[in-house]
């Protein structure tokens, strides 16, 4: 489970004005839930995000994953967190130009020694097969269409089983065909395995698809669920 | 997927950036494994040409006007169970037949075959009668195979010509001979006993031909030993095999019987040396010492007697001289008394010369109360009282006398005639020998003569004594570790392995800074990547990792492509040395040579610098935060206080080197040598840290939000010039380094002959310096001198003594282990006022030459060196010592009391001229001479010594000519200097080059919006052009003034001789080669539209 308690975060611009971009961020998620997070542009989910997925730290409140506080978790302990139990989908896949498909999916798996190199193969390989693209294992980023390229990467987030997949506007640079074939896969992958599900869009079709819609909307959550 | 499959992807897919990094390793390991190896190749070089020199020679004898017997040589060789060789050693010149080319300072080496069972060759004479040059000798004469020569040989003299009675003339022999063959370097050639890197002038004569020619049969100079097969000779075992092998011949000494009274010691050279007199003295019972002069006239009243014998004895003698004689007392025989009608009670004056320098005689007169009067046929009083003194002795008849000193032939009468007819040298007057010793005593010695009596004495007893309490050393005898002197000169030689790699720190600093540049560059390049990585759970070390072992491959591969870049460097390095830098060694061959251990030790070093730089690099960016790298909008933007913290820091760092650099220029401006150079880069780091400090803060400055919006082209320039700050510092480092070490070297070369006519320059004011082969006895100054010169009394001459030391120039890139002295009368240099100190060890002497004459403690000897020779050839400074030997064997200090700003007696040191008679004696005669003239009559004067002292082998040249030499040297190292601060201008506008393709590739979709809102693509090439153009003027500005402020001293001394126009035209053509660099890079990079850039991918 996931919760947020009185989760505040504010930058100093280059101008040394303080900015408050989330205030007062309370929330919860359950295990295998999906939600949604919509706004206006710089209203602050990718912050929110970057927050529920330890890749940054909140200036006031709470980030709990499971009854960890992740303020008490040092730098080594967040990356192994974000390595094992949370996957991330940007809407810039971030594929390494320079390795393949394969590779490419293997690539979180480095940062953990204790990884067995043949069975996380062997689950590249499912995983590939089941977004239909195990024929491109060796294909370079740039011989696939967009499309292609973010269903890797979804599959890339999902190598380490994690608990959480964060994926911030992963129709974002899509068409309308592959914005749909993501969000069904998303859907997919929340109710198979029991992943639990937050995304950032801008795509209310994406967000209606969720168990749970919030809005951020200056600095706070609202639920628009109904 | 592994971590090296990942590491091998990335160096494929960023292959630019990977060639970038290899390529700048490469260039770091090539320079300084390079640098290292030139001094691996001089080294080795010098290791072998000193081998070349000594074959096996491991101990070495050379005595100088005193030659001793060949068996000798060959009674140590049998005792110690070893080679060894006798050689004749002498100096000379050589001509071909024809006159057409003259070699003087030609070393003439009498030899047979022992000579070259030592230096492991084949004999080349094999029988043949003729003469052999070394490789260099024949190339001054044009002699390929064979030809006639013709040889003057400088004549060994056991009497020095020091003394006025020994003849000036018969100072050479001539001899004509056929060359037989070449010998180089592995034929031993290039034998030579001295610490010189350059290749003697040697000619090799038959032992037995030259001993003939010189009336030395069976005599040589110089023994050659070679160690034993178990090495287990040292040099105490070989002196103490000479003691049991020398005789007194050998010693130039000689016992006979005088009648059978008396047993008598005499010396080779007439007057027995002090030190060996009191060895004899303490032989055999009741020795008594005689010593004989030669006087001009004993007078009493209006008559006189000229040119007669008289002896000095001791009291003891109750023969001839009773016990209670006064030394104011004098005994004459009854022909002297008969010729001067004198009587017990007269008073006898006589007239005597007394030596000078340069063999001037000045009269002296003795008064003397007649004691007694001996008849002629007093026992004892004859002519074994007096020495064979040359010129007279073997001279039938008064007017064939030929002594050096002049005799006036009119004064001898007929009876003087008969009285040598029937008495020949019989002394004529008897006084004590002290009171002989008080006015007759010079530096020969005191004693002519030392009598043993025959009853109490035997001879063989006597000889045993004598060989037992007279040490051979006294006698010049004495073996020197020539092998150890060697191996110590190359040793401690210039280590040209750090020269060069200070040389080239600045270009290896570049190639790093060019390293940095790339990597940064590829680091940016990826950022979203490490963003990534650091989503997906990689820690920030192991993205470092990562990020390490990519650069560290690269660097690897680039260190080993650099060693073998390095191989190429070095040999061209060495061609350079051979041909156009080749006044920088002197023109010594230098061979390439690497150790392995060096390369692999610059491989090394290069990748530590390498892993330095990207460590530096890697440091900044991983700091940032996950989101700011995923978001690919890399920015230096902080915050104003950040800004304002950082530009203070600047200014701090800047203000604080900058202080640190005036400082050490001020306290340290006196080092000299090596801790000046020192001095000079450090200065030199810390100005251009300061400098580039106070750049990042302009830099910052310009970065700052500002109230007043942009409103010119190039207000915005500049602005974008600020952005990233890093780029702009390396490329404005490295290009201002370039112009650092440009402009410093340059405002180092100096015209040593600009004011040499002054008495203050290096060249104390005389037109010409000359030395000769032969020493020139007599004083040039004198009128009868004139004659033999050819020059007038407006000519005049200063003459010093000279021993055969090492070379201490900069000619010499051994260490030079024994210097060559120059004995000097300060009284010369302080009359001219000539010369300048760069530092005395008594700052208050209004005469600094003086202190020549300080008296110091037992055994030490006050010297002078000018700066380069103390410096560099000998490391030493004022108050040191350095250790010597003298003709004796015995062990002295010579303690540097003064330092010469550079001058033409650079190579050699100076002591006073009466501590160089008392230490080598047997250095007869004038070798090095300072001349007087006019300019305009230079050229003249040196025809005419050239001309009439062809057979001295004068060897002249202008003295501001011989300081421009000194000069070449140095100024050809400044010349390697600016080539590799040419080196580090190249990386620096390639450098720059590349600033300005990852700018414009940095910020294409930003200057594709500009073009967008309006600007022409010829705008904004101009605005690109103009924001590299103003970090190329900085780095200039920052170069040029850096330098300026660094070589301060040197401009403040000399600043009519800095070549203003040479350095303008250096820092114009930079300018134009780097302008040309932004205006390629800019247009290159600016082609195509780009507008496509505002698409995303």
């Amino acid at each position: 489970m996931l919760k947020l308690i009185n989760v505040s975060k504010s930058y100093e611009s280059a101008a040394d004005i303080r900015e408050d971009v989330l205030t007062d961020i309370n929330l919860k998620v359950e295990k295998g839930k999906s939600l949604a997070i919509i706004g206006p542009s710089g209203s602050g989910k990718s912050t929110l995000l970057n927050l529920i997925g330890a890749l940054d730290r909140p200036t006031a409140g709470s980030v709990i994953i499971d009854g960890t506080d992740l303020a008490s978790q040092t730098d080594t302990q967040l990356a192994a967190i974000r390595n094992k139990r949370i996957g991330f989908v940007f809407q810039l896949h971030h594929l390494l130009p320079q390795c393949s498909v394969l590779e490419n999916i293997l690539l979180p798996t480095l940062a953990d020694k204790s990884s067995q190199a043949d069975d996380c193969k062997q689950r590249a390989m499912d995983l590939l097969e089941q977004v239909d693209l195990k024929n491109k294992m060796l294909h370079r980023p740039s011989q696939l269409s967009g499309g292609q390229r973010q269903r890797v990467a979804v599959v890339r987030a999902l190598i380490n089983e994690p608990d959480f997949l964060l994926a911030d506007e992963p129709t974002g640079s899509l068409d309308k065909n592959n914005s749909e074939n993501i969000a069904k896969l998303l859907i997919d992958i929340n109710q198979r395995q029991n992943v639990t599900l937050i995304v950032v869009t801008h795509s209310t079709q994406l967000a209606e698809h969720m168990d749970e819609m919030l809005m951020l909307i200056n600095g706070k959550l609202k639920n628009i669920t109904e | 997927m592994s971590l090296l499959r990942l590491i091998k992807n990335n160096l494929c897919f960023y292959r630019s950036i990977s060639i970038g990094i290899f390529l700048a390793a490469a260039v770091a390991t090539a320079v300084l494994t390079g640098a290292m190896l030139v001094g691996d190749s001089v080294d080795q070089s010098l290791k072998m040409i000193a081998a070349s020199r000594l074959g096996t020679t491991e101990f070495a004898l050379q005595t100088y006007n005193k030659p001793f017997t060949e068996q000798l040589a060959a009674n140590i060789s049998k005792e110690l169970n070893t080679n060894s060789a006798g050689l004749l050693k002498l100096n000379g010149l050589i001509s071909n037949f024809d006159g057409s080319k003259r070699v003087n300072k030609v070393e003439i080496i009498g030899i047979d075959n022992r000579f070259f069972n030592i230096g492991s060759s084949s004999d080349l004479f094999k029988n043949n009668t003729g003469v052999i040059l070394n490789t260099s000798l024949a190339k001054r004469l044009g002699i390929t195979d064979s030809g006639q020569v013709l040889l003057r040989i400088a004549k060994p003299s056991v009497v020095s010509r020091d003394i006025p009675l020994t003849p000036d003339s018969d100072l050479t022999v001539t001899l004509i001979a056929n060359v037989i063959d070449i010998a180089n370097k592995d034929q031993f050639g290039d034998f030579s006993l001295l610490s010189n890197h350059l290749a003697p002038l040697n000619i090799f004569v038959p032992l037995k031909q030259l001993q003939q020619k010189l009336d030395l049969d069976g005599q040589i100079n110089t023994i050659l030993i070679a160690n034993n097969s178990s090495q287990s000779i040292t040099i105490e075992k070989i002196n103490l095999a000479l003691k049991r092998a020398v005789t007194l011949n050998d010693m130039g000494l000689s016992l006979k019987n005088i009648g059978d009274k008396y047993i008598e010691l005499q010396s080779d050279s007439i007057f027995i040396e002090d030190v060996i007199a009191a060895g004899a003295l303490a032989s055999g019972n009741d020795p008594q010492g005689i010593l004989t002069y030669f006087v001009n006239e004993l007078k009493l009243n209006e008559r006189s007697t000229p040119y007669s014998f008289v002896s000095a004895i001791q009291r003891s003698d109750g023969n001839l001289i009773a016990d209670d004689m006064s030394d104011d007392e004098i005994v004459i025989n009854r022909w002297l008394a008969d010729d001067l009608n004198a009587g017990r009670g007269s008073s006898i004056e006589l007239k005597y010369f007394v030596v000078g320098s340069g063999r001037k005689l000045v009269e002296k007169t003795a008064s003397f109360t007649v004691k007694d009067i001996l008849p002629m046929q007093t026992p004892g009083l004859n002519t074994s009282l007096a020495p064979e003194f040359p010129g007279l002795g073997d001279k039938q008849n008064c007017r064939d006398w030929d002594p050096g000193i002049p005799i006036d032939l009119d004064k001898i009468r007929d009876k003087d005639e008969e009285y040598w007819q029937q008495h020949r040298a019989a002394p004529k007057a008897l006084i004590t020998l002290a009171a002989g010793e008080k006015i007759w005593t010079n530096r020969f010695g005191t004693i002519t003569a030392i009598r043993y009596p025959a009853r109490g004495n035997s001879l063989k007893d006597i000889e045993g004594k004598l060989l037992s309490n007279i040490e051979p050393a006294l006698a010049g005898l004495y073996f020197q570790p020539v092998k150890q002197l060697a191996q110590a000169a190359y040793q401690q030689s210039t280590d040209f392995g750090q020269l060069f790699l200070g040389l080239s720190f600045f270009l290896i600093i570049s190639a790093a800074i060019l390293l940095s540049l790339v990597f940064t560059f590829g680091v940016e390049r990826r950022s979203i990547q490490i963003g990534f990585l650091l989503a997906t759970g990689f820690t920030h070390k192991q993205i470092k990792r990562l990020f390490f072992l990519e650069a560290g491959t690269l660097s690897v591969f680039g260190a080993i492509a650099g060693s073998v870049l390095a191989v190429l460097y070095t040999k061209a390095m060495i061609l350079g040395l051979r041909t156009i830098w080749q006044d920088a060694l002197a023109g010594a061959v230098i061979y390439f040579h690497a150790n392995t251990s060096t390369i692999i030790t610059g491989a090394a070093v290069s990748i530590l610098i390498s892993s330095v730089a990207v460590w530096l690099s890697l440091r900044k960016h991983l700091r940032r935060p996950a989101r700011e790298l995923l978001s690919g909008n890399i920015t230096d933007a902080v915050s104003i206080q950040e800004l304002t913290f950082k530009r203070k820091k600047s200014l701090y760092i800047s203000a604080a080197s900058f202080a640190g650099a005036i400082i050490l220029l001020f306290v340290f401006s006196s080092a000299k040598g090596s801790a000046g150079a020192g001095v000079f880069f450090v200065c030199g780091a810390l100005i251009l840290t300061a400098a580039m400090s106070l750049i990042h803060s302009f830099l910052i400055a310009a970065a700052r939000p500002s109230q007043t919006p942009l409103r010119s082209t190039v207000s915005f320039a500049l602005r974008n010039a600020s952005r990233r700050s890093f780029r702009s510092l390396a490329v404005i480092g490295l290009i201002s380094i370039g112009c650092f070490l440009v402009i410093a070297t340059g405002a180092n070369r100096q015209d040593p002959t600009k004011e040499a006519q002054l008495r203050s320059s290096g060249t104390g004011g005389f037109s010409i310096y000359a030395e000769t082969s032969v020493p020139i006895v007599n004083d040039l100054n004198t009128a009868s001198q004139q004659k033999l010169t050819g020059l007038d009394q407006t000519v005049k001459f200063v003459q010093m003594r000279a021993n055969n030391g090492d070379d201490a120039s900069c000619l010499n890139l051994n260490r030079a282990q024994r210097p060559r002295l120059i004995g000097i009368d300060p009284a010369d240099m302080i009359a001219r006022n000539a010369f300048t100190f760069l530092k005395t060890i008594d700052e208050n002497n209004n005469f600094p030459w003086n202190i020549l004459n300080t008296e110091l403690e037992e055994n030490v000897i006050p010297a002078i060196g000018d700066y380069a020779t103390l410096t560099w050839a000998i490391g030493k400074g004022i108050g040191d010592d350095i250790d010597y030997v003298d003709e004796y064997g015995k062990e002295f200090k010579l303690r540097i009391v003064g330092m010469l700003k550079d001058s033409v007696f650079q190579g050699s040191l100076l002591i006073n001229s009466a501590n160089f008679e008392n230490r080598f004696p047997s250095q007869e005669g004038y070798r090095v001479l300072l001349i007087d003239t006019d300019a305009g009559e230079k050229e003249f004067v040196m025809d005419t010594l050239s001309r009439n002292l062809a057979d001295f082998a004068i060897d002249l040249s202008g003295a501001a000519e011989r300081l421009a030499r000194f000069k070449t040297v140095e100024h050809t190292y400044l010349s390697i200097f600016q080539l590799l601060g040419g080196l580090s201008l190249i990386l620096g506008s390639v450098g720059l080059g590349l600033v300005v393709l990852l700018n414009v590739l940095d910020r294409r979709a930003e200057l594709a919006m500009v073009r967008a809102v309006g600007f022409s693509t010829k705008k904004i090439k101009l605005i690109v052009f103009i924001e590299h153009t103003v970090l190329m003027l900085a780095g200039l500005i920052c170069g040029c003034a850096s330098a300026v402020i660094a070589v301060f001293p040197v401009i403040a001394a000399s600043a009519s001789q800095i070549p203003f126009l040479s350095l303008m035209s250096i820092i114009s053509c930079i300018t134009a080669s780097a302008l040309v660099w932004i205006y390629f890079a800019t247009s290159t990079t600016l082609k195509g539209p780009l507008l496509d850039a505002l698409r995303n991918e």
